[in-house]
């Protein structure tokens, strides 16, 4: 019944979201301000009638109403309370009207902070975001319902959620990062507003940069959570593998970053207009892509939804029909006067376009790997062909040196130009003490050194100097520092995390160990430093599950612990999966994954450690702290 | 030149959006062999039904199939019933290989449902399978008489995949030696 | 006496070191072959499945490729002889890392040939922009030069 009733209120919202989105036409038509003022109400009320649709979806999950198609597949009976929740959006269908819900969450925000602002801005924001919810909900209704019914006979049982699904970190993964791509909507649509109304402004670029700090914010978190998660889920202790998927989110990512640095020299100095409107529609055209790429079936990857062509070819019409639309406006009425280029090369405008096109050409590169094999395959008649995680890091590489001398000396460039160049020399000094100190630190601690670790180590130190240890020695007193941290607090978390992410990065790529060993009850293997003894094997149960766990014991220095690598063995689908043992502390990670009985009492494992790789994540952390930061900060110019 | 700079970007998409539609009819997700109109590779393994070595010179009787199954391979007995039409129905000779298994389950799952093969070879490491190009079980390979495949067929072998990738070329072939 | 209990350690030694190879699934001659063979597990895609490489999957074909990975490593060949094996077999698909050919060099130069281009082209941009605007500048200081002369000329007169 309550599932009927979210289905009703889905088809509402489609009708509601259909009027909003497209109410400037009768302005434009009747020349009547109503059909601007009547927007807003009607932006309110499709949220509402999303959120109650999404609440009806995850009551009819708790209380097991498998006559609901979508529920029968991805629920069961016996899944954990916290899971039924998070099934929500544990596949295609519902994962669709969470993306809808964050989008509506975005567009009511926004008019929230605007409501006392320019009524046509706000009604053209508005009614392009509720035109992307329209199309989503449409997609959703046309293709992807997930109220669709099992009538007349119900199951007793529903299939279960995916056991690879059944985890925390997975239950947030997904909200947070549709927050990310919905809200690169918010920009797109600020944008469109401000060339349909010729408001190219320093207000749009404030309020542009609000939005795209926030959505870049999630983003991170969205995309750290996924990889955190796939490093103790999937078991084979990688963080990152360049899956089509994952680069479905980097791609927007670099563009949002891309996005909200230019917006500082359109607010600041009225320049790169044209540049940031453009970085706006290329990030939301991203986050579609993403979409589309991950839901149509055009691609195998370990996490895309299994589906058909049918469903993309609606998803990317609905790519072309916003992405060339808002190129069709932005090539007719783009900022026809862009600002002399009167600065300087060594400039803060100049370090910004660097950045811009740096960002750009590897999002742009990054995609076409992605869709090369593709490209391959259509032009070489069927000849199939990888690219994969060694051809990523080759490109990635000289992009992150560039990026990171910029970001080193960012701070001290002059708008126009520079005069002082002192700061060259301090930088220099102060990055490679640093240098210095952490190389033997990493010695001390690995007993060697090689070339990939001496890169990150001297990528970590310029930046590090550059936006901390510089500062601190340039203020005289404690109370001038604190001044200086807190008024760029952001940018100096943002930053640092970056920092810290190349270090872990470089660290764990080149001193990962791992070796496949045999063990006997009792036996141990000394990889490294590190003894692992096996101790035994236990049986045990958990909520939907049988476990058969190896009980390992860590002996290092004076450490010594037991971790569990697990088999677990879920109930309803009869699926086996492998829990990986994992013994975090500061400097590195104990991995070690079960394998098969190879005889009596031995069985295998997969024995690792993987050196600073938290540090990769807790990068991650400072760098969207960083960016809710500023974004606060944003929301107090308003 | 501004101008038509702005217009790029608008220009990049038509036709991104163009390639990706024209992905989306891509049908073919299993590996294509890269062994097709090459060697039937060199091998000596035993036979399955007992410890007589086989090498490539015992696939006498081309153009024949070769059967990758095991009894692990549930899709392996779906398409069981075929293979056995298609030995007692058509000329062709098929040859089993009997892909990482245990040979006394192998030869009694044989006797049990039914044996297509002349022979199969017990591939129990999968060398075999590995200088085939094999990733998996089922799959069928189609070698003419000269010893070159021409033919290699991913998952079960049904009337439609006969009709459509081996018929054809089996008549070609047949047509060639006239 | 001292000499037999130095025998006694060394043999100790060697017999933990073998027994801990004894454990190793794939035991080498060298520390340098164990490291290749878990650099190159990292490069080839397992045939099988969905999207992993040969380092992260469990699948049988990826056990039997990681096998004779091994084997060939032992045997003494070389990274590009073993990559010849798999491909072989295998084909393009199980390469990573594309290889570098006439059909792939947009993938590998075109990054860096378009972001060259780009740069190239903004700081000439620049350039041109800045000495136009110098230029203009320089223009205006005339005008403003010549007016002065004749503003002087007409309260002369």
């Amino acid at each position: 019944m309550i599932a009927e009733i979210g289905h009703l209120l889905l088809i509402g919202s489609l009708v509601v979201s259909f009027l909003a989105g497209f109410s400037p036409l009768l302005r434009f038509l009747t020349k009547d301000d109503f059909f601007y003022e009547v927007i807003s109400p009607l932006n309110n009320l499709v949220f509402l009638l999303i959120f109650l649709s999404f609440v009806s979806l995850i009551y009819s999950f708790l209380i097991d109403d498998f006559s609901v198609a979508y529920i029968a597949n991805n629920s069961n009976t016996l899944l954990p309370v916290y899971y039924k929740l998070a099934a929500t959006w544990g596949a295609h269908e519902g994962s669709l009207l969470l993306w809808i819900l964050c989008l509506c969450f975005w567009s009511t925000s926004y008019f929230f902070l605007n409501r006392k602002k320019d009524v046509e801005f706000v009604a053209l924001t508005l009614s392009v975001l509720n035109q992307i919810i329209f199309a989503f909900i449409a997609f959703t209704l046309f293709t992807s319902n997930p109220f669709e019914r099992l009538l007349p006979i119900a199951p007793f049982e529903g299939a279960d959620l995916n056991p690879l699904l059944q985890d925390f970190a997975f239950t947030i993964h997904p909200p947070l990062l549709y927050l990310g791509y919905s809200g690169l909507a918010v920009p797109f649509a600020l944008s469109l507003s401000a060339l349909i109304s010729k408001k190219i402004d320093s207000i749009w670029a404030r309020d542009a940069r609000l939005w795209s700090l926030l959505s870049s914010g999630f983003l991170t978190l969205g995309i750290a959570l996924g990889s955190w998660w796939a490093y103790y889920e999937l078991g084979w202790g990688g963080w990152w593998f360049w899956d089509p998927v994952e680069n479905a989110a980097f791609v927007p990512w670099l563009i949002s970053v891309a996005m909200f640095h230019s917006l500082i020299v359109t607010e600041r100095r009225g320049l790169y207009k044209n540049w940031s409107i453009l970085l706006s529609i290329l990030a939301f055209a991203a986050s579609i892509l993403g979409t589309f790429l991950v839901r149509s079936g055009i691609l195998t990857s370990v996490h895309a939804f299994a589906l058909d062509p049918e469903r993309g070819v609606f998803i990317l019409a609905i790519f072309a029909y916003f992405i060339l639309g808002s190129l069709i406006f932005y090539s007719i009425m783009n900022n026809k006067l862009p600002g002399r280029s009167t600065y300087n090369m060594i400039s803060k405008e100049f370090g910004f376009l660097l950045n811009n096109i740096l960002l750009v050409i590897l999002a742009i590169s990054i995609m076409f790997g992605t869709l090369f094999p593709l490209i391959y395959e259509a032009i070489y008649d069927g000849e199939q062909i990888s690219v994969g995680a060694p051809y990523y890091e080759v490109l990635i590489l000289p992009f992150a040196i560039a990026l990171s001398f910029l970001q080193g000396v960012g701070l001290y460039l002059g708008w126009s130009s520079t005069r002082e160049f002192n700061f060259l020399n301090r930088v220099l000094i102060e990055s490679f003490s640093l240098f210095i100190v952490m190389s033997l630190l990493v010695f001390l601690i690995f007993g060697t050194l090689n070339w990939g670790t001496f890169l990150a180590i001297a990528m970590f130190s310029w930046i590090f100097s550059g936006n901390f240890i510089d500062m601190v020695y340039q203020s005289s007193q404690v109370k001038e520092l604190k001044l200086v941290l807190l008024r760029r607090l952001g940018m100096i978390s943002a930053h640092l995390g970056t920092a810290f992410l190349i270090l872990g990065v470089g660290i764990v790529t080149t001193f990962s160990l791992e070796r496949e060993v045999v063990l006997q009850k009792g036996e141990s293997y000394q990889l490294g430093s590190t003894n692992f003894v096996f101790k035994e094997i236990r049986e045990s149960k958990g909520p939907n599950y049988s476990v058969r766990s190896a009980a390992i014991e860590i002996r290092k220095g004076g450490l010594v612990d037991e971790i569990s690598a697990e088999k677990r063995n879920y109930l309803a689908s009869n699926q086996i999966l492998t829990e990986a043992a994992i013994k975090p502390t500061l400097l590195q990670d104990y991995y070690v994954t079960l394998g098969d009985q190879v005889g009596d009492g031995k069985w295998s494992f997969k024995l690792q450690i993987k050196p600073f790789i938290r540090w990769i994540w807790f990068g991650a952390i400072l760098i969207a702290l960083g960016t809710f930061v500023s974004s606060f900060r944003q929301t107090k110019r308003l | 030149m501004n101008r038509i700079t702005h217009y790029l970007p608008l220009i990049f998409f038509i036709f991104l959006i163009i390639g990706l539609f024209t992905f989306l009819d891509n049908e073919e997700s299993d590996l294509r062999s890269v062994l097709l109109d090459k060697n039937f590779p060199d091998f000596s393994l035993s036979k399955l039904e007992n410890q007589e070595i086989v090498t490539k010179n015992d696939l006498v009787e081309l153009p024949s199939l070769l059967n990758v199954w095991a009894t692990w391979c549930i899709a392996c007995r779906v398409e069981h019933p075929y293979l056995m039409r298609l030995r007692n129905e058509s000329t062709i000779n098929i040859y089993g290989l009997n892909y990482k298994d245990d040979r006394s389950k192998a030869i009694n799952l044989l006797d049990q449902i039914g044996d297509p093969y002349e022979f199969s070879i017990f591939d129990h490491e999968g060398i075999l399978a590995i200088d085939l190009g094999v990733y998996g079980a089922p799959e069928t390979f189609l070698i003419d008489k000269s010893g070159i495949i021409r033919v290699r067929h991913v998952g079960v072998l049904t009337p439609e995949v006969w009709e459509e990738k081996f018929n054809g070329v089996l008549n070609d072939l047949k047509e060639d030696e006239k | 006496m001292k000499n037999r209990t130095l025998v006694c350690i060394l043999c100790l030694l060697s017999f933990t070191a073998e027994s801990e190879s004894s454990k190793e699934v794939y035991s080498f001659v060298n520390d340098e072959n164990q490291e290749r063979f878990y650099t190159l597990l990292d490069t080839y895609r397992c045939p099988k499945c969905q999207s992993s490489n040969l380092s992260g999957s469990n699948a049988p074909i990826a056990k039997d490729l990681k096998r004779e990975i091994h084997r060939l490593i032992e045997e003494g060949k070389t990274d590009e002889q073993i990559e010849a094996f798999l491909r072989s077999r295998y084909g393009d698909f199980i390469l990573y890392k594309p290889a570098l050919r006439k059909n792939t060099l947009i993938l590998w130069l075109g990054p860096f040939i378009l972001l060259s281009l780009i740069v190239f082209l903004v700081v000439s941009w620049n350039m041109s922009s800045k000495r136009k605007s110098k230029d203009l500048e320089a223009e205006q200081i005339v005008k403003v030069i010549e007016r002065t002369r004749l503003k002087k000329l007409f309260e002369e007169d």
